[in-house]
């Protein structure tokens, strides 16, 4: 009992797990592809889900900008959730290559 | 590896709420404040308590005063009374094309003996403009609203026990203490905040991620506008003078078109021109969604140009989480259940910035340690004085002042400026007591200015100011007694 409290205060409290050993670079790459590659998978990924959709062009835009803002967010959270720079740098260019792909092929077309 | 992925997200929702907390904060609280903005501006116009006068007959009053008043305008807007706003409120370009906002009288229609203010719209607008020029206020606040979900979920992540910290607070143990009662506000109205949080950045998700519309609409943007509100018909003005046809009828064709919904708002474009238009914009009432229908008629011939009712599926999705937002359907007890939630999450916020200071102030804090420690006092105890000080400010700026409205606005960044400079000047434990007081005597002023307490505006507005006059009162006692 005693040692699942100890534990679960080390876990519980931000903060107190600094300094999490990770260089200052590390943390700007992962800041700069959570920010500028998660606004790249959102805007991608709306756009092709908004080409993809075969319903009413309002209704595609409307998904899109949905669609985009869960992106955005679950793109950041990973940036900092995996484990490897360069195979987080890996997914987010798959992401946005495959929804590009998805865009440029979609039926209603670019 | 699942511990490591913990720590993380703990570092993560540690570093966001160092931000964003501050800005957050703001948001947080005017957007509590919002939930009861046409009751503020009730409170701000004390001279006169609106009667109960049929809303379809408070507007068309509202545009003859306008007719008479503001006939050369390009634009009139005006705002359809509702059970929580008894009043019509117009907005209208001036000669110079500033725009004018003014509550109505619902039996005259007229502003005349209405004091200068904005009432509630200024917590509304601040909520997410932030006072800054467009549209960097409505990217920010955006942004800091994604920011909430990531610090939300983020929180949930580092908390397994969610259940059985719902029920855990030791009181007077420091930092532990500060963190239960962080866990037990959060959790208490997480689905609240979580929804609060998403639908924010999607009432701006447009202006956020325009790329999907760009895509769609091959850029003209224009088309998309008039796709996404097909009777939101527009045309130049013919330079010919026109007169307008009696709105009365309209608005009662409207009415039964809407089926129940009633009216939110009615705008007339080119007023004095032949080439008027009057587009009529159903309300609220038994649905969520925002904006279910709209009708165009013309303005000289009073006949119909466009009506559209809305049923496509993504859009009514949108409409529907917009609602939820904007709490234009809630009753009184879903709008309490708003205002409390939004205070307790600015608690959330303000406990988790309290925290991140309490824990390095017990190590060697360094510089900018310091320096955030007191601007989390000038926040967390500023922003609520400044925002407090606009409600004095109606009361005590002279009723004659010119631009009065604006006065009453740069009272509160005034405030605001002095509390964060008042903070970072002064010692912490010295500065928190003073400026938590400062908080307490600017609401029981609040709440002795609404006497006599005629109405339920008045009395619940000096209930609310005296019970968060006797939390700030408390909390500088507190803070007083550990100094």
């Amino acid at each position: 009992m005693v040692s699942a409290g100890m534990r679960r205060r080390a876990l519980a409290s931000p903060g107190k797990s600094v300094p999490p050993r990770r260089p200052r670079l590390n943390i700007a790459l992962r800041t700069l592809v959570g920010l500028a590659g998660g606004y790249g998978v959102a805007s991608l990924g709306g756009v092709a889900l908004a080409l993809w959709l075969p319903l009413s062009r309002a209704d595609g835009a409307m998904a899109g900008i949905l669609f985009g803002l869960l992106l955005w967010p679950t793109v950041f959270m990973a940036a900092f959730g995996v484990s490897g720079i360069w195979r987080l740098v890996m997914v987010v260019a798959g992401c946005m290559v495959s929804f590009t792909i998805i865009a440029l092929t979609a039926g209603r077309g670019l | 590896m699942k511990g490591s992925f913990r720590v993380t997200m703990a570092w993560l929702h540690s570093m966001l709420g160092l931000v964003t907390g501050w800005v957050l904060f703001a948001i947080a609280l005017s957007g509590s404040l919002s939930v009861f903005r046409q009751a503020i501006t009730l409170w701000m116009h004390p001279e006169r308590d609106p009667p109960r006068v049929d809303p379809l007959e408070a507007t068309s009053r509202a545009i003859d005063w306008l007719a008479h008043n503001a006939s050369s305008a390009p634009a009139w807007y005006v705002t359809s009374p509702t059970a929580e706003a008894p009043f019509p409120t117009a907005v209208w370009p001036d000669a110079q094309g500033t725009y004018i906002q003014r509550i109505l009288d619902p039996q005259t229609g007229s502003p005349d003996g209405l004091r200068d203010t904005l009432g509630g719209e200024f917590f509304y607008r601040f909520h997410f403009e932030l006072q800054l020029p467009y549209p960097w206020g409505r990217l920010i606040a955006a942004m800091a609203a994604l920011a909430l979900v990531v610090g939300l979920v983020t929180g949930i992540i580092i908390h397994r026990r969610i259940f059985a910290d719902f029920f855990t607070f030791r009181p007077k143990r420091g930092l532990r203490s500060w963190l239960d009662a962080h866990n037990i506000l959060g959790v208490a109205a997480l689905p609240f905040h979580l929804m609060i949080s998403f639908t924010g950045a999607v009432t701006l998700g447009s202006l956020l991620l325009p790329w999907s519309t760009q895509a769609v609409y091959h850029h003209d943007m224009m088309a998309s506008y008039t796709d996404l509100n097909p009777a939101l018909y527009s045309r130049p003005a013919s330079g010919q003078p026109g007169h307008l046809v009696p709105i009365r009828p309209l608005l009662d064709e409207a009415d039964r078109h809407f089926g129940g919904a009633g009216i939110e708002q009615v705008y007339i474009f080119n007023p004095s021109d032949h080439a008027a238009l009057v587009t009529v914009i159903a309300g609220n009432d038994h649905t969520v969604s925002t904006t279910t229908g709209v009708m165009t008629f013309d303005g000289t011939t009073g006949q119909l140009i466009n009506a559209h009712t809305e049923t496509r599926p993504v859009i009514r999705l949108y409409t529907f989480l917009y609602g939820l937002h904007v709490a234009r359907f809630a009753p009184a007890v879903t709008r309490w259940l708003y205002f409390l939630s939004g205070l307790a999450l600015a608690a959330v916020i303000g406990s988790g910035m309290h925290l991140w200071t309490l824990k390095r102030l017990r190590q060697q804090p360094h510089m900018g340690q310091r320096i955030v420690c007191r601007m989390n006092t000038g926040i967390l105890a500023g922003t609520p004085l400044a925002f407090a000080t606009y409600f004095l400010a109606n009361r005590l700026l002279p009723l004659t002042l010119a631009n009065r409205a604006v006065h009453e606005v740069q009272t509160v960044f005034a405030v605001w400026a002095l509390g964060i400079t008042f903070a970072l000047f002064r010692r912490p434990d010295r500065a928190w007591p003073e400026l938590l007081g400062g908080n307490a005597l600017a609401c029981l002023a609040i709440a002795l200015s609404g006497l006599p307490w005629t109405n339920v505006v008045m009395r619940g507005t000096a209930i609310v100011a005296l019970m968060l006059g006797g939390a700030f009162g408390y909390a500088a006692f507190r803070t007083a007694r550990r100094a």
